[in-house]
């Protein structure tokens, strides 16, 4: 973990309020696991406050393939984000981390069966990595896109350039299915043989009750990555607070998304 | 030949700490996750997260909402209780060259003394600091720190209840703040911390419900300074007590403004969360500011406000 006053090296539009913030920093980039965040702060003033939790989008790399950078892919939901949309290349923000707990991916040469990518929205923006991380230890992979409108998908691009099979979904049917995510990803799940299948879902929290209520369902695992209102990002201001079971399973807790999460097992979280 | 090195330690009512800055309650937790982000050895001292004798599993979120230049936070004093803070986190701040405040709560005076009792005599713990901005629940639910006999009474027990020397955070939400320095300066404190959070609450225009799940919440940040301020001003001519200032403090300049006012030594709250090495560089900018102004020691500074 480092806190860094990063200069912002790249600033890429892909669509309507969605942008790229890329920042070279070798300390906190070799350090990046898919699933980790960071904690930017959006203005030099004191209004908006709080630093924004961020998930790592993309790793950059030098010609050697270091990693020497990463980036963050953003959607403008408020204040705040709307800030961090009129940043410039060579505009300053300070940076904290990488933190919380990443994905707990399978490595080379441990056999499983396909694993599934679900995003809703911005949700997509850890799951390039994730894919990327698991086609080079040798595993399959497969994603499901949602978004309320064509425009408005994230990533597709990504999963196609790494060669990934993407599955599109959105709200109003202008590509892809009509409808939630979730439809093409049962779908899937009924025309083969899924058993080993392992799931992954990030995005709105209906769209992850509906994964989990599918994993449970089919008896996959699932990893979902959750987002909580944070202040301090590493654990120490007690906001982010999800409701987890207790180890004995007979009751529950309340637990930092920032610092157990924000990857959970879902079946250790308690659905409301 | 150069001067020696401004002098930065302070005496808060029988405690010599290194140097005047202190991390404020519930903005590092119990120290371990702070201490992979800033250097707690260079502190004049920690605040732990309000503890109570009992497990306390908080309020249900959202649990914080963010405010102009400040936040509101409704956490429910979650915390380990006294037990796990003894075996777990303690252990953890002893490792550190840092003075360690526990600061304690309860619903009731029993279970203030409950929790002052558990810790009294525990290896490594410097003072105690009591929450008084709680409901006391035998008495209809009136804070303890708003009432001058419940602030007095709640301070005896806890004096009697333990060795420690034990520092009273005032609550702003009252009409006379002195009224309760002095209340809690006759129930036996040491010092004053001064102040806790102010009560607030916002909307949610889409949902027309209370953005925080209990409604209200404690608002901290800049945007409290200058309440913070008027409040050690007047605290400060109400007793004779050590006070350390607490509100808002992001940096060099609103720190000297409460040693001005009285304050010998200062705890940084908010801004722990949103910049983690502020009060490890406030360290360092009040040791360069004291040197450029030739000032041997900080405590040169403290009341040192011109009237008139």
């Amino acid at each position: 973990m480092y806190d860094r006053r990063l200069a912002i090296e790249s600033v890429t539009r892909v669509g309507p309020g969605q942008f790229v913030l890329g920042f070279e920093s070798r300390d906190i980039a070799a350090q990046c696991r898919p699933g980790h965040f960071v904690m930017i702060s959006v203005a030099e003033s004191i209004d908006p406050l709080l630093r924004r939790p961020m998930a790592i989008y993309r790793l950059l790399r030098d010609d050697e393939g270091a990693a020497r950078g990463f980036t963050l892919l953003i959607e403008v939901v408020g204040r705040g984000t709307a800030l961090l949309e009129q940043q410039k290349p060579g505009d300053h923000l300070e940076v904290l981390g990488p933190l919380g707990v990443p994905f707990d991916l399978p490595a080379a040469g441990e056999v499983g069966g396909e694993h599934l990518l679900v995003m809703g929205g911005v949700g997509a923006a850890p799951f390039p990595l994730v894919a990327e991380e698991l086609l080079e230890a040798g595993h399959r992979v497969r994603a499901f896109v949602g978004a309320r409108t064509a425009a408005a998908l994230l990533c597709v691009d990504d999963f196609r350039e790494l060669g990934v099979p993407v599955a599109v979904a959105t709200d109003d049917g202008s590509d892809g299915s009509h409808g939630f995510v979730v439809g093409p990803l049962e779908e899937y799940l009924q025309s083969k043989d899924s058993a080993g299948a392992l799931l992954y879902a990030c995005g709105p929290a209906p769209m992850m009750r509906a994964v989990h209520d599918i994993a449970v369902a089919n008896d996959l695992p699932l990893q979902v990555s959750f987002e909580a209102p944070m202040a301090c990002g590493i654990g120490v201001c007690l906001s982010c607070v999800l409701r987890v079971r207790t180890d004995d399973g007979a009751g529950w807790r309340y637990a930092r998304c920032c610092r157990e999460g924000p990857v959970f097992d879902s079946r250790r979280l308690v659905w409301e | 030949m150069s001067a020696a090195a401004p002098d930065l330690s302070v005496r808060i009512g029988g405690v010599e700490l290194s140097n005047p800055v202190i991390v404020a309650s519930g903005t590092v937790g119990y120290g371990g996750e702070f201490s992979e982000i800033t250097d707690l050895s260079k502190l004049g001292g920690i605040v732990t997260k309000g503890l109570s004798v009992h497990v306390e599993r908080g309020n249900a979120p959202p649990r914080i909402v963010e405010t102009p230049g400040g936040m509101l936070n409704s956490i429910g004093l979650q915390n380990v209780g006294a037990e796990e803070f003894l075996a777990e986190k303690l252990p953890v701040l002893r490792r550190f060259d840092t003075a360690v405040i526990a600061n304690i709560w309860g619903r009731t005076v029993d279970e203030y003394i409950a929790v002052a009792e558990r810790l009294d005599g525990a290896e490594g713990l410097t003072a105690l600091e009591l929450n008084i901005s709680c409901p006391n629940i035998k008495e209809g639910g009136i804070n303890f720190g708003t009432d001058p006999k419940q602030t007095e009474q709640v301070t005896r027990a806890v004096r009697e209840a333990s060795s420690l020397p034990l520092w009273v955070k005032l609550t702003p939400g009252v009409t006379d703040i002195g009224e309760l320095a002095r209340a809690a300066e006759a129930g036996g404190a040491d010092a004053l911390s001064v102040i806790n959070t102010l009560r607030g609450m916002t909307v949610d225009v889409a949902t027309r419900r209370p953005t925080l799940s209990t409604v209200f919440g404690g608002l901290s940040g800049p945007a409290i300074l200058p309440i913070a301020l008027y409040m050690v001003y007047e605290t400060r001519r109400a007793t004779d007590l050590p006070i350390v200032g607490i509100g808002g403090i992001e940096g060099l300049d609103q720190a000297l403004q409460f040693f001005i006012l009285g304050a010998s030594a200062v705890q940084v709250g908010t801004a722990n969360f949103y910049d983690p090495t502020v009060s490890t560089r406030l360290v360092d900018d009040l040791r360069d500011w004291c040197e450029r102004q030739g000032m041997a020691s900080i405590n040169e500074l403290v009341g040192s406000l011109e009237r008139g």
